[in-house]
Protein backbone atom coordinates (compact mmCIF):
# COMPACT_ATOMS: atom_id res chain seq x y z
CA UNK A 1 0.00 0.00 0.00
CA UNK A 2 1.48 3.58 -0.90
CA UNK A 3 1.96 6.22 1.32
CA UNK A 4 0.58 8.81 -0.51
CA UNK A 5 -2.98 8.04 -2.03
CA UNK A 6 -4.58 11.79 -3.17
CA UNK A 7 -6.00 11.39 -6.90
CA UNK A 8 -6.26 7.97 -7.08
CA UNK A 9 -9.33 7.05 -8.79
CA UNK A 10 -10.21 4.77 -5.84
CA UNK A 11 -10.91 7.70 -3.72
CA UNK A 12 -14.50 7.87 -5.94
CA UNK A 13 -15.35 4.38 -4.60
CA UNK A 14 -16.75 5.26 -1.07
CA UNK A 15 -16.65 9.28 -0.82
CA UNK A 16 -14.27 11.93 -0.81
CA UNK A 17 -10.66 11.01 0.25
CA UNK A 18 -9.99 11.23 4.17
CA UNK A 19 -7.47 10.24 6.53
CA UNK A 20 -8.15 7.19 8.45
CA UNK A 21 -7.24 6.92 11.80
CA UNK A 22 -3.64 4.80 12.06
CA UNK A 23 -2.58 2.94 14.90
CA UNK A 24 1.51 2.26 14.79
CA UNK A 25 3.17 2.32 12.22
CA UNK A 26 -0.11 1.10 10.02
CA UNK A 27 -0.07 2.97 6.30
CA UNK A 28 -2.22 6.27 5.94
CA UNK A 29 -5.34 4.84 3.88
CA UNK A 30 -8.07 7.22 2.27
CA UNK A 31 -11.39 6.86 2.71
CA UNK A 32 -11.39 5.73 -0.93
CA UNK A 33 -8.29 3.05 -0.24
CA UNK A 34 -9.95 1.66 2.30
CA UNK A 35 -13.30 1.54 -0.02
CA UNK A 36 -11.71 -0.20 -2.56
CA UNK A 37 -9.59 -2.62 -0.01
CA UNK A 38 -12.94 -4.20 1.48
CA UNK A 39 -14.73 -3.84 -2.15
CA UNK A 40 -11.69 -6.49 -2.37
CA UNK A 41 -12.20 -8.62 0.74
CA UNK A 42 -15.96 -8.70 -0.96
CA UNK A 43 -15.32 -9.91 -4.38
CA UNK A 44 -14.44 -13.03 -2.51
CA UNK A 45 -17.43 -14.18 -0.86
CA UNK A 46 -19.73 -12.43 1.48
CA UNK A 47 -18.75 -11.01 4.79
CA UNK A 48 -20.10 -9.40 7.48
CA UNK A 49 -18.18 -6.50 9.80
CA UNK A 50 -16.05 -8.36 12.19
CA UNK A 51 -14.49 -11.07 9.24
CA UNK A 52 -14.24 -7.97 6.82
CA UNK A 53 -11.82 -6.87 9.44
CA UNK A 54 -10.20 -9.90 11.05
CA UNK A 55 -9.28 -10.91 7.12
CA UNK A 56 -8.13 -7.80 6.60
CA UNK A 57 -5.42 -7.85 9.24
CA UNK A 58 -5.23 -11.50 7.89
CA UNK A 59 -4.14 -10.96 4.65
CA UNK A 60 -2.00 -7.75 4.96
CA UNK A 61 -0.05 -9.88 7.85
CA UNK A 62 -1.13 -6.85 10.19
CA UNK A 63 0.09 -3.88 8.15
CA UNK A 64 -3.35 -2.51 8.02
CA UNK A 65 -4.61 -2.70 11.08
CA UNK A 66 -7.16 0.45 11.84
CA UNK A 67 -9.55 0.37 14.87
CA UNK A 68 -12.47 -2.13 14.10
CA UNK A 69 -15.02 0.34 14.14
CA UNK A 70 -14.03 2.16 10.77
CA UNK A 71 -15.72 -0.77 8.85
CA UNK A 72 -18.44 0.25 9.56
CA UNK A 73 -19.08 3.75 8.45
CA UNK A 74 -17.10 2.65 5.43
CA UNK A 75 -20.12 0.06 4.35
CA UNK A 76 -22.79 2.31 5.03
CA UNK A 77 -21.36 4.76 2.17
CA UNK A 78 -20.87 1.57 0.06
CA UNK A 79 -24.51 0.78 0.84
CA UNK A 80 -25.67 4.16 0.26
CA UNK A 81 -23.89 4.61 -2.89
CA UNK A 82 -25.55 1.06 -3.94
CA UNK A 83 -22.04 -0.70 -4.20
CA UNK A 84 -22.62 -3.36 -1.79
CA UNK A 85 -26.04 -4.36 0.19
CA UNK A 86 -26.37 -6.16 3.39
CA UNK A 87 -28.55 -8.75 4.72
CA UNK A 88 -29.19 -10.01 8.22
CA UNK A 89 -28.10 -13.44 9.03
CA UNK A 90 -29.07 -15.22 12.13
CA UNK A 91 -26.82 -17.39 13.81
CA UNK A 92 -27.99 -18.93 16.93
CA UNK A 93 -26.72 -19.89 19.68
CA UNK A 94 -27.39 -17.22 21.62
CA UNK A 95 -24.69 -14.88 19.68
CA UNK A 96 -26.16 -11.77 18.17
CA UNK A 97 -27.45 -11.55 14.37
CA UNK A 98 -24.85 -10.70 11.85
CA UNK A 99 -25.02 -8.26 9.09
CA UNK A 100 -23.34 -9.75 6.04
CA UNK A 101 -22.73 -7.61 3.00
CA UNK A 102 -21.96 -8.23 -0.92
CA UNK A 103 -20.98 -6.88 -3.98
CA UNK A 104 -24.01 -5.55 -6.03
CA UNK A 105 -23.83 -5.38 -9.83
CA UNK A 106 -22.26 -2.06 -9.72
CA UNK A 107 -20.13 -2.52 -7.25
CA UNK A 108 -18.38 -5.50 -9.20
CA UNK A 109 -18.00 -2.95 -11.90
CA UNK A 110 -16.45 -0.71 -9.12
CA UNK A 111 -14.22 -3.04 -7.86
CA UNK A 112 -13.33 -3.78 -11.40
CA UNK A 113 -12.53 -0.37 -12.55
CA UNK A 114 -10.97 0.18 -8.98
CA UNK A 115 -8.25 -2.67 -9.64
CA UNK A 116 -7.46 -1.45 -13.26
CA UNK A 117 -6.88 2.26 -11.64
CA UNK A 118 -4.57 1.03 -9.08
CA UNK A 119 -2.71 -1.27 -11.29
CA UNK A 120 -1.65 1.27 -13.76
CA UNK A 121 -0.99 3.85 -10.13
CA UNK A 122 1.23 1.22 -9.04
CA UNK A 123 3.16 1.02 -12.68
CA UNK A 124 3.63 4.83 -12.56
CA UNK A 125 4.62 5.02 -9.02
CA UNK A 126 7.19 1.55 -9.43
CA UNK A 127 8.44 3.85 -12.84
CA UNK A 128 9.15 6.54 -10.37
CA UNK A 129 10.67 5.05 -7.15
CA UNK A 130 11.62 1.93 -8.32
CA UNK A 131 10.91 -1.48 -7.13
CA UNK A 132 13.22 -2.82 -4.83
CA UNK B 1 -23.09 0.68 43.78
CA UNK B 2 -23.19 -2.73 41.03
CA UNK B 3 -20.97 -2.59 38.27
CA UNK B 4 -22.15 -3.18 34.64
CA UNK B 5 -21.72 -6.53 33.47
CA UNK B 6 -19.35 -6.97 30.28
CA UNK B 7 -22.28 -7.07 27.72
CA UNK B 8 -23.74 -3.77 29.51
CA UNK B 9 -20.36 -1.94 29.34
CA UNK B 10 -20.40 -2.94 25.35
CA UNK B 11 -23.34 -1.62 24.64
CA UNK B 12 -22.36 1.57 26.63
CA UNK B 13 -19.56 1.81 24.48
CA UNK B 14 -21.92 1.29 20.99
CA UNK B 15 -24.14 3.95 22.86
CA UNK B 16 -21.35 6.62 22.96
CA UNK B 17 -20.60 6.07 19.86
CA UNK B 18 -23.84 6.71 18.20
CA UNK B 19 -24.54 9.54 20.68
CA UNK B 20 -22.20 10.91 19.23
CA UNK B 21 -23.65 10.38 15.40
CA UNK B 22 -26.73 11.71 13.27
CA UNK B 23 -28.58 8.88 12.50
CA UNK B 24 -31.72 8.37 12.01
CA UNK B 25 -33.86 5.90 15.39
CA UNK B 26 -34.48 3.48 12.31
CA UNK B 27 -30.77 3.23 11.34
CA UNK B 28 -30.09 3.82 14.83
CA UNK B 29 -31.63 0.48 16.14
CA UNK B 30 -30.22 -2.13 13.04
CA UNK B 31 -26.05 -0.03 13.38
CA UNK B 32 -26.87 -1.12 17.60
CA UNK B 33 -26.91 -4.40 16.89
CA UNK B 34 -24.55 -4.52 14.49
CA UNK B 35 -21.68 -2.82 15.89
CA UNK B 36 -23.04 -4.79 19.71
CA UNK B 37 -22.48 -7.89 17.46
CA UNK B 38 -19.49 -7.38 16.11
CA UNK B 39 -18.11 -6.03 19.83
CA UNK B 40 -19.70 -9.12 21.39
CA UNK B 41 -17.48 -10.99 19.21
CA UNK B 42 -14.22 -9.90 20.25
CA UNK B 43 -14.99 -10.53 23.37
CA UNK B 44 -16.17 -13.78 23.02
CA UNK B 45 -12.71 -14.47 20.98
CA UNK B 46 -10.47 -12.45 23.83
CA UNK B 47 -11.99 -15.19 26.56
CA UNK B 48 -11.50 -17.72 24.19
CA UNK B 49 -7.36 -16.24 23.87
CA UNK B 50 -7.66 -17.10 27.62
CA UNK B 51 -8.26 -12.57 29.16
CA UNK B 52 -10.61 -12.49 31.44
CA UNK B 53 -14.15 -11.31 31.16
CA UNK B 54 -13.46 -7.83 31.89
CA UNK B 55 -9.85 -7.19 30.10
CA UNK B 56 -12.06 -9.13 27.16
CA UNK B 57 -14.52 -6.35 27.48
CA UNK B 58 -11.64 -3.92 27.64
CA UNK B 59 -9.76 -4.63 24.58
CA UNK B 60 -12.79 -5.20 22.76
CA UNK B 61 -13.51 -1.38 23.51
CA UNK B 62 -9.98 -0.08 22.86
CA UNK B 63 -9.60 -2.21 19.55
CA UNK B 64 -12.70 -0.59 17.91
CA UNK B 65 -12.25 2.99 18.23
CA UNK B 66 -12.96 6.62 19.47
CA UNK B 67 -16.93 7.23 19.90
CA UNK B 68 -15.96 10.78 18.68
CA UNK B 69 -14.38 9.77 16.00
CA UNK B 70 -16.78 6.45 15.24
CA UNK B 71 -19.82 8.98 15.75
CA UNK B 72 -18.21 11.65 13.26
CA UNK B 73 -17.54 9.04 10.49
CA UNK B 74 -20.86 7.54 11.09
CA UNK B 75 -22.65 10.86 10.13
CA UNK B 76 -20.61 11.30 7.40
CA UNK B 77 -21.39 7.93 5.91
CA UNK B 78 -25.35 9.02 6.42
CA UNK B 79 -24.91 13.24 5.19
CA UNK B 80 -22.83 15.04 3.71
CA UNK B 81 -19.79 15.72 5.11
CA UNK B 82 -20.40 19.24 5.59
CA UNK B 83 -23.67 18.15 7.42
CA UNK B 84 -21.15 16.41 9.15
CA UNK B 85 -18.92 18.80 10.39
CA UNK B 86 -22.05 21.13 11.07
CA UNK B 87 -25.27 20.36 11.52
CA UNK B 88 -24.16 16.76 12.66
CA UNK B 89 -22.33 17.75 15.58
CA UNK B 90 -24.61 20.15 16.82
CA UNK B 91 -27.92 17.82 16.25
CA UNK B 92 -26.86 14.48 16.82
CA UNK B 93 -29.79 11.73 17.73
CA UNK B 94 -30.57 11.10 21.07
CA UNK B 95 -33.72 9.14 22.21
CA UNK B 96 -34.91 11.33 24.69
CA UNK B 97 -35.55 9.30 27.90
CA UNK B 98 -38.75 9.05 29.77
CA UNK B 99 -41.02 11.95 30.48
CA UNK B 100 -40.16 15.51 29.91
CA UNK B 101 -38.62 17.02 32.91
CA UNK B 102 -39.34 20.32 34.91
CA UNK B 103 -38.82 23.30 32.51
CA UNK B 104 -38.16 21.30 29.57
CA UNK B 105 -41.76 23.38 28.13
CA UNK B 106 -40.68 26.43 29.13
CA UNK B 107 -37.44 26.33 27.61
CA UNK B 108 -38.49 24.93 24.50
CA UNK B 109 -41.60 27.88 24.14
CA UNK B 110 -38.31 30.44 24.54
CA UNK B 111 -37.04 28.98 21.51
CA UNK B 112 -39.57 28.95 19.66
CA UNK B 113 -40.26 32.57 20.59
CA UNK B 114 -36.80 33.10 19.71
CA UNK B 115 -36.37 31.61 16.61
CA UNK B 116 -40.23 33.54 15.61
CA UNK B 117 -38.69 36.59 16.34
CA UNK B 118 -35.48 36.00 14.58
CA UNK B 119 -37.45 34.49 11.57
CA UNK B 120 -39.65 37.97 11.65
CA UNK B 121 -36.59 40.05 11.32
CA UNK B 122 -35.07 38.18 8.50
CA UNK B 123 -38.56 38.67 6.77
CA UNK B 124 -38.54 41.89 8.24
CA UNK B 125 -35.41 43.66 6.55
CA UNK B 126 -36.11 42.02 3.04
CA UNK B 127 -39.61 43.74 3.31
CA UNK B 128 -39.36 47.15 4.42
CA UNK B 129 -36.06 47.41 2.40
CA UNK B 130 -34.50 49.89 4.65
CA UNK B 131 -31.32 48.81 4.73
CA UNK B 132 -28.58 49.42 1.87
CA UNK B 133 -27.41 46.50 0.19
CA UNK B 134 -24.05 45.35 1.80
CA UNK B 135 -25.73 46.40 5.16
CA UNK B 136 -28.89 44.36 4.52
CA UNK B 137 -26.52 41.44 3.45
CA UNK B 138 -24.90 41.32 6.60
CA UNK B 139 -27.55 41.91 8.58
CA UNK B 140 -29.40 39.05 7.21
CA UNK B 141 -26.80 36.63 7.18
CA UNK B 142 -26.22 37.08 10.89
CA UNK B 143 -29.82 36.83 11.76
CA UNK B 144 -30.10 33.64 9.34
CA UNK B 145 -27.54 32.31 11.01
CA UNK B 146 -28.72 33.29 14.27
CA UNK B 147 -32.29 31.80 13.72
CA UNK B 148 -30.58 28.13 11.86
CA UNK B 149 -28.95 27.63 15.25
CA UNK B 150 -32.10 28.50 17.39
CA UNK B 151 -34.43 26.08 14.98
CA UNK B 152 -31.20 23.38 15.87
CA UNK B 153 -31.57 23.89 19.62
CA UNK B 154 -35.26 24.09 19.34
CA UNK B 155 -34.90 20.52 17.48
CA UNK B 156 -31.99 19.89 19.88
CA UNK B 157 -33.71 20.14 23.43
CA UNK B 158 -36.09 17.41 21.84
CA UNK B 159 -33.32 14.92 21.61
CA UNK B 160 -32.50 15.77 24.66
CA UNK B 161 -29.36 17.24 23.65
CA UNK B 162 -26.86 18.99 26.36
CA UNK B 163 -25.91 22.16 24.25
CA UNK B 164 -29.55 22.94 23.47
CA UNK B 165 -29.67 23.73 27.37
CA UNK B 166 -26.48 25.45 27.60
CA UNK B 167 -28.07 27.67 24.37
CA UNK B 168 -30.96 28.36 26.18
CA UNK B 169 -29.52 29.20 29.71
CA UNK B 170 -26.49 31.98 27.45
CA UNK B 171 -29.96 33.35 25.74
CA UNK B 172 -31.07 33.99 29.30
CA UNK B 173 -28.54 35.34 30.89
CA UNK B 174 -27.77 37.39 28.24
CA UNK B 175 -31.52 39.23 28.25
CA UNK B 176 -31.39 39.06 32.17
CA UNK B 177 -28.25 40.97 31.93
CA UNK B 178 -29.74 43.73 29.10
CA UNK B 179 -32.57 44.00 31.20
CA UNK B 180 -30.61 44.79 34.76
CA UNK B 181 -28.73 47.12 32.17
CA UNK B 182 -31.27 48.86 31.43
CA UNK B 183 -32.58 49.63 34.83
CA UNK B 184 -29.49 50.94 36.54
CA UNK B 185 -27.99 52.57 33.55
CA UNK B 186 -29.46 55.93 32.48
CA UNK B 187 -31.94 56.53 30.74
CA UNK B 188 -32.88 53.85 33.18
CA UNK B 189 -36.50 52.02 31.47
CA UNK B 190 -37.71 48.67 32.18
CA UNK B 191 -37.92 45.88 29.52
CA UNK B 192 -41.13 43.56 29.59
CA UNK B 193 -39.35 41.26 27.54
CA UNK B 194 -36.59 40.85 29.79
CA UNK B 195 -38.56 41.13 32.91
CA UNK B 196 -41.02 38.15 31.70
CA UNK B 197 -37.69 36.06 30.85
CA UNK B 198 -36.04 36.44 34.54
CA UNK B 199 -39.45 35.47 35.75
CA UNK B 200 -40.25 32.94 34.05
CA UNK B 201 -37.59 31.06 31.40
CA UNK B 202 -34.28 31.78 33.96
CA UNK B 203 -36.31 29.34 36.60
CA UNK B 204 -36.83 27.01 34.42
CA UNK B 205 -33.71 26.83 32.53
CA UNK B 206 -31.34 26.65 35.54
CA UNK B 207 -33.92 23.86 36.89
CA UNK B 208 -31.37 21.14 38.07
CA UNK B 209 -33.76 18.55 36.56
CA UNK B 210 -33.18 19.76 33.08
CA UNK B 211 -29.52 20.04 33.41
CA UNK B 212 -29.70 16.71 34.47
CA UNK B 213 -31.89 15.24 31.88
CA UNK B 214 -29.61 15.93 29.22
CA UNK B 215 -26.51 14.63 31.22
CA UNK B 216 -26.16 11.95 29.15
CA UNK B 217 -25.82 13.23 26.37
CA UNK B 218 -22.47 14.77 24.49
CA UNK B 219 -20.52 17.47 26.44
CA UNK B 220 -20.98 21.32 24.70
CA UNK B 221 -17.45 21.21 23.21
CA UNK B 222 -15.26 24.93 22.42
CA UNK B 223 -16.70 24.22 18.74
CA UNK B 224 -20.28 24.14 20.06
CA UNK B 225 -20.03 26.74 22.55
CA UNK B 226 -18.47 28.76 19.90
CA UNK B 227 -21.04 28.30 17.97
CA UNK B 228 -23.55 28.85 20.63
CA UNK B 229 -21.62 32.54 22.06
CA UNK B 230 -21.74 33.25 18.24
CA UNK B 231 -25.41 32.66 17.42
CA UNK B 232 -26.72 35.19 20.12
CA UNK B 233 -24.10 37.78 19.69
CA UNK B 234 -25.16 37.63 16.18
CA UNK B 235 -28.41 37.75 16.94
CA UNK B 236 -28.21 40.46 18.67
CA UNK B 237 -25.93 42.44 17.12
CA UNK B 238 -26.95 42.09 13.64
CA UNK B 239 -28.64 45.33 13.24
CA UNK B 240 -26.56 47.73 15.05
CA UNK B 241 -23.43 46.09 13.38
CA UNK B 242 -25.23 46.22 9.69
CA UNK B 243 -25.95 49.93 10.09
CA UNK B 244 -22.12 50.42 11.33
CA UNK B 245 -20.22 49.12 8.85
CA UNK B 246 -19.26 51.07 5.80
CA UNK B 247 -20.64 49.81 2.84
CA UNK B 248 -18.66 50.44 -0.68
CA UNK B 249 -22.16 50.56 -2.55
CA UNK B 250 -22.82 53.99 -0.72
CA UNK B 251 -21.30 57.31 -1.36
CA UNK B 252 -19.39 59.02 1.67
CA UNK B 253 -17.58 61.86 2.83
CA UNK B 254 -14.30 61.27 0.69
CA UNK B 255 -16.84 61.88 -2.42
CA UNK B 256 -17.75 65.24 -1.63
CA UNK B 257 -15.72 68.62 -0.70
CA UNK B 258 -17.06 71.79 0.34
CA UNK B 259 -15.64 75.31 1.19
CA UNK B 260 -17.93 77.82 3.13
CA UNK B 261 -16.84 81.39 2.80
CA UNK B 262 -18.21 84.62 4.67
CA UNK B 263 -17.65 88.15 3.30
CA UNK B 264 -18.89 90.83 5.60
CA UNK B 265 -19.52 94.52 5.10
CA UNK B 266 -19.26 97.13 8.55
CA UNK B 267 -20.16 99.94 9.47
CA UNK B 268 -18.23 101.80 12.82
CA UNK B 269 -16.46 98.06 13.09
CA UNK B 270 -20.18 96.56 13.31
CA UNK B 271 -21.30 93.84 10.66
CA UNK B 272 -24.25 95.53 8.69
CA UNK B 273 -24.36 92.76 5.81
CA UNK B 274 -22.32 90.56 4.04
CA UNK B 275 -22.79 87.04 1.94
CA UNK B 276 -22.01 83.38 2.37
CA UNK B 277 -20.94 81.46 -0.12
CA UNK B 278 -20.62 77.72 -0.30
CA UNK B 279 -18.80 75.60 -3.03
CA UNK B 280 -19.75 72.05 -3.39
CA UNK B 281 -17.86 69.82 -5.44
CA UNK B 282 -18.90 66.13 -6.01
CA UNK B 283 -15.99 63.65 -6.81
CA UNK B 284 -18.41 61.53 -8.25
CA UNK B 285 -21.91 61.21 -9.28
CA UNK B 286 -23.01 57.89 -9.87
CA UNK B 287 -24.05 57.40 -6.63
CA UNK B 288 -26.55 59.80 -6.73
CA UNK B 289 -29.04 60.49 -6.00
CA UNK B 290 -30.09 58.26 -3.27
CA UNK B 291 -26.60 57.04 -2.56
CA UNK B 292 -26.95 54.07 -4.42
CA UNK B 293 -25.39 52.52 -7.94
CA UNK B 294 -27.69 53.05 -11.03
CA UNK B 295 -30.29 50.37 -11.04
CA UNK B 296 -30.10 49.86 -7.24
CA UNK B 297 -33.81 49.86 -5.74
CA UNK B 298 -33.91 52.76 -3.13
CA UNK B 299 -33.72 52.05 0.40
CA UNK B 300 -32.22 54.10 3.66
CA UNK B 301 -30.48 53.52 6.89
CA UNK B 302 -32.42 53.27 9.61
CA UNK B 303 -35.17 55.82 11.20
CA UNK B 304 -34.30 58.61 9.20
CA UNK B 305 -35.06 59.03 5.28
CA UNK B 306 -34.48 62.50 4.31
CA UNK B 307 -33.37 63.98 0.85
CA UNK B 308 -29.81 65.21 0.39
CA UNK B 309 -29.98 68.64 1.57
CA UNK B 310 -27.80 71.79 2.47
CA UNK B 311 -28.12 73.01 6.16
CA UNK B 312 -27.42 76.25 6.66
CA UNK B 313 -27.71 77.60 9.83
CA UNK B 314 -26.46 80.67 11.18
CA UNK B 315 -25.38 81.82 15.03
CA UNK B 316 -25.49 78.18 16.03
CA UNK B 317 -25.69 77.42 19.56
CA UNK B 318 -24.20 77.59 21.43
CA UNK B 319 -22.58 81.15 19.85
CA UNK B 320 -23.46 84.03 21.70
CA UNK B 321 -25.69 85.17 19.11
CA UNK B 322 -29.61 85.02 19.86
CA UNK B 323 -31.53 83.68 17.09
CA UNK B 324 -33.54 87.25 17.36
CA UNK B 325 -30.89 89.07 15.78
CA UNK B 326 -32.44 91.01 13.07
CA UNK B 327 -31.27 90.08 9.85
CA UNK B 328 -32.63 89.59 6.22
CA UNK B 329 -30.90 86.99 4.13
CA UNK B 330 -31.12 86.85 0.02
CA UNK B 331 -31.52 84.07 -2.48
CA UNK B 332 -29.73 80.82 -1.79
CA UNK B 333 -29.28 78.74 -4.98
CA UNK B 334 -26.56 76.38 -5.82
CA UNK B 335 -25.30 77.14 -9.04
CA UNK B 336 -22.95 75.19 -11.56
CA UNK B 337 -19.97 77.66 -12.03
CA UNK B 338 -19.19 76.59 -15.28
CA UNK B 339 -22.73 75.87 -17.02
CA UNK B 340 -24.26 79.29 -15.01
CA UNK B 341 -27.39 77.09 -14.29
CA UNK B 342 -29.25 76.20 -10.90
CA UNK B 343 -28.39 72.40 -10.11
CA UNK B 344 -31.07 73.28 -7.22
CA UNK B 345 -34.93 72.31 -7.81
CA UNK B 346 -36.66 74.25 -5.08
CA UNK B 347 -34.94 77.34 -4.50
CA UNK B 348 -35.83 79.24 -1.04
CA UNK B 349 -36.25 83.25 -0.41
CA UNK B 350 -34.57 83.62 3.02
CA UNK B 351 -36.74 86.45 4.90
CA UNK B 352 -36.79 87.32 8.43
CA UNK B 353 -38.56 83.95 9.44
CA UNK B 354 -35.43 82.04 8.34
CA UNK B 355 -33.98 83.23 11.74
CA UNK B 356 -37.53 82.11 13.56
CA UNK B 357 -36.20 78.46 12.89
CA UNK B 358 -32.59 79.65 12.20
CA UNK B 359 -32.58 76.72 9.65
CA UNK B 360 -33.46 76.45 6.09
CA UNK B 361 -33.12 73.45 3.44
CA UNK B 362 -32.14 73.56 -0.03
CA UNK B 363 -32.77 70.36 -1.91
CA UNK B 364 -30.46 69.37 -4.37
CA UNK B 365 -31.36 67.96 -7.80
CA UNK B 366 -29.02 65.19 -7.72
CA UNK B 367 -29.97 64.92 -11.61
CA UNK B 368 -28.46 68.43 -12.58
CA UNK B 369 -25.06 67.65 -10.55
CA UNK B 370 -21.96 66.30 -12.30
CA UNK B 371 -18.22 65.34 -11.29
CA UNK B 372 -15.85 67.33 -10.90
CA UNK B 373 -17.78 70.47 -11.09
CA UNK B 374 -18.56 73.44 -9.01
CA UNK B 375 -21.53 74.18 -7.42
CA UNK B 376 -21.67 77.59 -5.48
CA UNK B 377 -23.92 78.63 -3.68
CA UNK B 378 -24.38 82.23 -2.26
CA UNK B 379 -26.90 84.45 -0.11
CA UNK B 380 -26.66 87.60 1.20
CA UNK B 381 -27.71 89.23 4.25
CA UNK B 382 -28.43 92.51 5.89
CA UNK B 383 -28.66 93.77 9.48
CA UNK B 384 -32.34 94.77 10.11
CA UNK B 385 -30.24 97.44 12.90
CA UNK B 386 -28.79 100.09 10.72
CA UNK B 387 -25.92 99.95 13.31
CA UNK B 388 -25.19 96.47 12.72
CA UNK B 389 -25.33 93.35 14.41
CA UNK B 390 -23.87 92.93 18.51
CA UNK B 391 -21.42 90.31 16.97
CA UNK B 392 -19.84 89.03 13.78
CA UNK B 393 -22.27 86.09 12.58
CA UNK B 394 -21.23 82.78 12.25
CA UNK B 395 -22.81 80.17 9.77
CA UNK B 396 -22.67 77.07 9.51
CA UNK B 397 -23.54 75.38 6.37
CA UNK B 398 -23.54 71.78 6.18
CA UNK B 399 -24.16 69.18 3.43
CA UNK B 400 -26.16 65.93 4.51
CA UNK B 401 -26.53 62.90 2.46
CA UNK B 402 -29.88 60.70 3.30
CA UNK B 403 -29.10 61.32 6.99
CA UNK B 404 -26.54 59.02 7.20
CA UNK B 405 -23.65 61.24 7.04
CA UNK B 406 -22.65 64.82 6.71
CA UNK B 407 -20.06 67.15 5.88
CA UNK B 408 -20.26 70.69 7.37
CA UNK B 409 -18.39 73.72 7.92
CA UNK B 410 -18.40 76.85 10.51
CA UNK B 411 -17.38 80.45 8.71
CA UNK B 412 -17.46 83.37 10.32
CA UNK B 413 -16.40 87.08 8.60
CA UNK B 414 -13.30 86.58 6.11
CA UNK B 415 -12.75 82.80 6.82
CA UNK B 416 -12.98 80.28 4.42
CA UNK B 417 -13.46 76.87 5.39
CA UNK B 418 -13.27 73.89 3.94
CA UNK B 419 -15.97 71.47 5.19
CA UNK B 420 -15.08 67.95 7.54
CA UNK B 421 -16.70 64.88 7.58
CA UNK B 422 -19.53 64.93 10.20
CA UNK B 423 -21.88 62.68 11.87
CA UNK B 424 -25.62 63.07 11.27
CA UNK B 425 -27.33 65.70 13.59
CA UNK B 426 -30.17 63.95 15.88
CA UNK B 427 -32.87 62.94 15.15
CA UNK B 428 -35.84 66.13 15.30
CA UNK B 429 -33.51 68.36 13.51
CA UNK B 430 -30.64 70.89 13.94
CA UNK B 431 -31.92 72.86 16.78
CA UNK B 432 -33.73 71.77 20.01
Amino acid sequence: MSEHSAGRPAESVAGSPGPAERPGDAPHLSRGDFGLLILGLLGRREMYGYEIVAELRATTAGAIDLPEGTVYPALRRLERDGIVEGHWVEVGGGAPRRRYYRLTFRGEHVLADGRQEWRRFKTAADAVLGES
Amino acid sequence: MRQPTPAERLRGHVDRILDRASVQQSDREELVEELYGHLWQRWQDQLAAGLSTDAAADAAIAGFGEPDRLGRDMTAAYHSRLYASTIGVLLPVVAASGDKPHGYGMARLFLFLIGAVEALTVIGVLVLNRLTPVRMLVAELMMLAAVSVTVLAYRALARSQRWAVVYVKFLVLVYVAYCVVQVFVPPTTISITGFLVAIFVFPAAFDSRLTEWVAASRRTGPVAGAVIVASVLMGIAANPLAAAIPDPTQASPADLSMTVRVDCTRTAGQVTSGTVTATIRWVRTDFLPEGFRPGMSQTDDFGVSAASDSYVLPNAPPFPHGLEDGVVAGDWAYVDAEAGKSAAVDVFMLSSTFFDTGVDQIPIDPGSIRADRDYVGTFGFVSQDPTGLPDDPIFRIRYDHQGRWGVQAFATCGQSVVGQPATPDPPGGLLP
